[in-house]
């Protein structure tokens, strides 16, 4: 489990597990703010590498995390996204606040 | 070609039964009842859901299928709901995709009641079930709901029932928790009563985005039903061991070869006798 999250530099890439429903949400939505305020972070980088199912619960915890990252200073993206979770994404509109990347972009 | 099943009672086989009447045994279907099936009455084959339908003088009657499942209102128990209900509607034989959107609605409806309906219990988001801080080995503690009275709080309950009915699945999704004051404030996409909990306020949009139908029903004090359906139609999934096109052939066959509206009983064996030739 503590694989889950690496940070490298000002960094932090969350490897989301392959369902993302309520109950995971609220583990990462408190373990996520506890890494974003005890290290110095000004990217969140969500990999949806492993990730088949996602629900509201998932939409909010990203909505939060960037309300976090916005009020911090910091950006807020979704890498990897398979093509059902862009359709959940999409749905809700999350497009219009984070980057979403079907890959892992390179960035400076 | 619109067709009606009938289970049979002894096994899970199936006839088929077209809408002049043609029987057509599946070819995996030897259920040891005999040749071939005879109709009782056309008037009870055109019947539909429940009506008799004699074979080989045994009665049988078609039901719509239904499971009821109950569970502690919890989050551990929300991938449960999800793989549950999944289960039951494979045997309409669905796509990848229709899973995928039963499981999101389902879930939806699901963590509603777990965030919403109960919020006397304690527990709801724990794995294990919360205690007072000590317990007097002994003594009875009297709480809301709890029947062993020896400590805890209880935690509400939640029913999902499925059914499956002329390919349409509906999902039933209820509590007996607070209820919803305001139905159509609530079902408003971006409306959530907990902004603290990083709620998207997005639940009851995504179970209309991906199932055909909701309903919600809610009496405050008393609890909430939430009620979705979605159809699936696959038209070949009957014979989808023998091989679509092999098996249509025979079965087209059988179709030119008898009169619409003939006696039953001659067509029915005729039909089957010729879909079965080629086995």
């Amino acid at each position: 489990m503590n694989s889950m999250y690496t940070i490298t530099g000002t960094v932090l890439r969350i490897h989301l597990p392959a369902e993302i429903d309520h109950h995971a949400a609220m583990r990462l939505c408190a373990e996520t703010d506890r890494l974003i305020q005890k290290k110095y972070i000004r990217r969140v980088v969500f990999d949806f590498s492993e990730t088949t199912f996602m629900d509201s619960s998932g939409i909010g915890m990203l909505i939060g995390r960037y309300k976090l990252m916005r009020f911090m200073g910091g950006i807020v993206l979704a890498v990897n996204v398979g093509p059902r979770m862009y359709q959940i994404l999409s749905m809700a509109g999350i497009y219009k606040i984070i980057d979403i990347y079907e890959d892992t972009p390179v960035l400076d | 070609m619109k067709t009606r099943r009938f289970w049979t009672e002894r096994s899970d086989d199936w006839i088929m039964l077209t809408e002049n009447r043609q029987i057509h045994w599946p070819w995996y279907a030897d259920s040891g009842m005999g040749v071939y099936p005879e109709l009782d009455s056309a008037a009870a084959v055109n019947a539909g859901i429940g009506c008799l339908v004699k074979i080989r003088g045994k009665t049988m009657h078609q039901t719509a299928n239904e499971m009821r499942l109950e569970f502690d209102s919890r989050s551990c128990n929300e991938s449960f709901a999800r793989v549950t209900v999944a289960a039951f509607m494979t045997q309409l034989n669905p796509t990848l995709e229709e899973v995928a959107d039963v499981k999101t609605a389902v879930s939806e409806a699901v963590t509603n009641v777990i965030i919403h309906a109960y919020p006397d219990a304690a527990g709801k988001s724990d794995t294990a079930q919360a205690a007072p801080a000590y317990v007097i080995p002994g003594r009875a503690y009297a709480t809301k709901g709890n029947r062993s009275g020896t400590g805890g709080t209880a935690v509400g309950k939640i029913w999902i029932t499925c059914r499956i009915r002329d390919s349409v699945l509906t999902v039933e999704v209820r509590d007996n928790g607070c209820g919803i004051p305001d139905v159509k404030r609530a079902m408003e996409p971006l409306y959530t009563t907990r902004v603290e909990c990083d709620r998207a306020g997005m639940g009851f949009a995504f179970m209309e985005a991906f199932m055909d139908t909701l309903e919600v029903e809610s009496e405050v004090g008393h609890g909430t039903l939430a009620r979705m359906s979605k159809r699936i139609v696959r038209e070949e999934s009957a014979f989808s061991g023998m091989g679509a096109e092999e098996t249509k052939g025979k079965l087209d066959s059988a179709h030119g070869g008898l009169a619409d509206g003939a006696s039953t009983e001659a067509s029915a064996v005729t039909g089957v006798n010729m879909a079965l030739a080629g086995r």
